[in-house]
């Protein structure tokens, strides 16, 4: 076990910036998730970790001692590859023993240390196969053994469930997270899939144009995003964004060209208060908002409390069992709302579609949350995949 | 309908089944039937002489020395062609002008033609006035006879032959070497490999196909040598550097005795063809094919 910290990574590549001035902390024993975009140089935070990339400048710090002239092989490390790089000339064992072997670990000890393994990740029968006979399942167990079988201080790992198919992704999550778990090592994954991130990390950093958008529990991304980008990338379909206008006084707030129905409660207008006269964008995520029928509307919860709404036309409906997908056409733009009711509403059905206020995220012209005092979310001790 | 159905993959194929049969396999044949007769090329009759051809060749001395000659230079310019290729294929497997040039200077002998090749090394290799004695003599060594002594020439051939050879070994083993994927030797470094056991676990295990392959190719070419010793020996000094192609161009065009020439060529052809399936059945058990 060791923490893991960055100071100030910075690394560029023929004069484009990949890392701008990354700082990042990694506590001891924590599932950290490194998540973003393709390019957003989270593979690329990984490999300096391992050492298998050179920064270009900044400290790396792992259980308590600078690394950066350190040989990824004495770093302590481990990484899983996307790939899984096994060695195809070499047999599940071989592959497994050779960073023992390269440690000097004596061979009554190789065996021991190998059959444990093997035990653990139901390699037992496979130890003499060649990778190229091995199930893309299976090769991501011997990839997972001969990290384990080291007992490094932290394990990375690149995107390791991407080559294998959504069923088995689902199920080797789940032991990735036991792995976690029963070892208690520091792990860093990286991974452009937000499922992933939201699922197993502890920690999620997301990342975009090389640098860290937030760093946070995954629920606090998702209940507290810091800017617009972070707002837009988790979630399912993403939060919808609309551009408003406050006006000179701070009281009115305009979507687009259409006053909200209800005017914002005061704690809101009070943390809008600096945006006065100026343009900022409002956030909601779809399964937040609530929908009705035009007809039903006025019997419903949504006339009564404390939110505003807007009427709109369904344009498509996308049924996926748990849950329906609405896109809404509405003065305001297109709203995609996420519904968990059993009765489904009809594509073409005029609707009212309510905005709780409490759920709103407010962002800035240049994209930063404005933060609002009452907080309307109390899960953010919450961690995934604990 | 169905018969042009059925035509059709013949006649697809039958260009170069053609070219196979009446390039290939006809001329096989041919030597084979020759082999068995005596025959000077003018003569209108071919005289059957069934295995005499061959009883003949197996007690001339002059033909063990041949082959043996022939075994000695094959072994020789293969295995230095192959492994000074390597060390320079790993040497030369960066990215930078400088390595892009040696690789480009490297490659160059291998498409001069081999008759230039051979009259610029008989140059170079002139007891009194080449290049290579005035070299030793810079540093001291005394002059070598190089072609003009029968201890020393057929090392000289093996010389020109590797020079030739080596450029296109070693671009073909840096194409084998960067179609190892660059996780594997990552995956090695975070397993602590040191460049030893990095170099003989991944790198030449992968590289085992690309070996494999240059090898048959460079052991088929080498058995084959002709060129050079036509040019810069003539088999000579006191048969020497008589190797077995020149043996069956001396007999078939210089004695003109097409029978026992042709008696000589089919020990070359069931030669070449044992060592070719010798390769495969042994060796390639050892290859890693991806």
């Amino acid at each position: 076990m060791a923490s893991v910290t960055l100071k100030h990574v910075t690394k560029t590549f023929e004069k484009q910036t990949v890392l701008d001035d990354i700082c990042l902390d990694i506590t001891e024993g924590s599932f950290t998730v490194l998540v973003g975009p393709s390019g957003c140089g989270k593979s690329t935070t990984l490999r300096i970790i391992a050492g298998l990339e050179k920064e270009t400048d900044g400290e790396i710090w792992i259980g308590g001692q600078q690394v950066n002239n350190t040989a990824p092989g004495d770093r302590d490390i481990a990484m899983v590859f996307q790939s899984y790089a096994l060695y195809p000339t070499m047999s599940v064992y071989e592959n497994i023993e050779f960073g023992l072997k390269n440690r000097n670990v004596p061979r009554a000890e190789r065996k021991k240390l190998i059959d444990e393994i093997a035990e653990v990740t139901g390699l037992a029968d496979y130890l003499k196969r060649k990778p190229a006979t091995l199930s893309g399942g299976q090769r991501q167990r011997v990839a997972l053994a001969r990290a384990m079988v080291k007992k490094p201080k932290v394990f990375l790992m690149d995107e390791p469930l991407s080559n294998l198919d959504a069923k088995l992704r689902n199920q080797m999550r789940q032991e990735l997270i036991m792995l976690h778990k029963e070892l208690g090592t520091t792990f860093i994954y990286v991974t452009h899939d937000q499922v992933e991130a939201m699922s197993m990390g502890d920690q999620i950093v997301l990342m975009n144009g090389g640098r860290i958008q937030q760093a946070a529990q995954p629920l606090v991304v998702y209940d507290q995003p810091s800017n617009l980008f972070t707002a837009q990338f988790m979630g399912t379909p993403p939060m919808n964004m609309f551009e408003a206008m406050i006006d000179a006084s701070g009281k009115e707030v305009k979507i687009g060209n259409h006053p909200i129905t209800k005017p914002l409660p005061a704690n809101h207008l009070a943390a809008l208060h600096s945006q006065r006269g100026q343009r900022i964008h409002i956030g909601i995520r779809p399964e937040k908002l609530q929908m009705v029928s035009h007809e039903q509307a006025p019997l419903s919860l949504v006339s009564k409390s404390d939110g505003f709404d807007i009427t709109g036309i369904i344009d498509t409906r996308e049924a996926l069992g748990s849950e329906t997908i609405y896109s809404v056409s509405t003065l305001y733009g297109r709203v995609m709302v996420k519904s968990y009711q059993e009765e489904l509403l009809r594509v073409g059905e005029s609707v009212v579609v309510y905005f709780p206020y409490v759920h709103c995220h407010y962002f800035a012209q240049n994209g930063e949350r404005i933060a609002r005092d009452a907080f309307f979310s109390t899960r953010a001790d919450v961690s995934g995949g604990v | 309908m169905r018969a042009a159905e059925k035509l059709r993959p013949y006649l697809f194929t039958a260009p170069s089944m053609l070219i196979f049969w009446l390039f290939f396999l006809y001329p096989i044949g041919y030597m084979i039937y020759l082999s068995f007769t005596s025959w000077n090329m003018i003569h209108p009759v071919k005289e059957f002489v069934g295995l005499e051809n061959y009883q003949e060749l197996l007690a001339d001395p002059d033909f063990h020395q041949v082959m043996s000659n022939t075994v000695l230079y094959t072994v020789l310019s293969v295995l230095i062609a192959l492994g000074l290729a390597l060390v320079l294929a790993l040497w030369l497997n960066r990215s930078g002008w400088v390595y892009s040039m040696m690789q480009g200077a490297i490659f160059s002998p291998y498409i001069i033609s081999l008759v230039s090749v051979s009259l610029l090394w008989l140059w170079l290799m002139d007891p009194q006035y080449g290049l290579l004695n005035w070299l030793l003599g810079l540093i001291g060594l005394p002059p070598s006879p190089w072609l003009s002594h029968n201890d020393t020439a057929i090392y000289a051939l093996v010389l020109v032959s590797v020079w030739k050879m080596v450029g296109y070994n070693t671009l073909v083993c840096i194409a084998g070497l960067q179609s190892i994927p660059k996780e594997l030797h990552e995956a090695a470094q975070l397993d602590k490999a040191s460049v030893w056991s990095e170099f003989w676990r991944i790198t030449l295990p992968m590289l085992s196909p690309t070996l494999f392959f240059l090898l048959v190719v460079n052991t088929i070419s080498s058995f084959q040598v002709f060129d050079t010793v036509k040019i810069m020996t003539q088999g000579g000094p006191v048969n020497s550097t008589n190797m077995l192609v020149y043996y069956i161009f001396e007999y078939g065009f210089e004695f003109f005795k097409i029978g026992y020439a042709s008696a000589a060529g089919v020990v070359l052809f069931v030669l070449i063809g044992l060592m070719t399936v010798f390769h495969f059945l042994i060796l390639s058990r050892r290859v890693h094919y991806r």
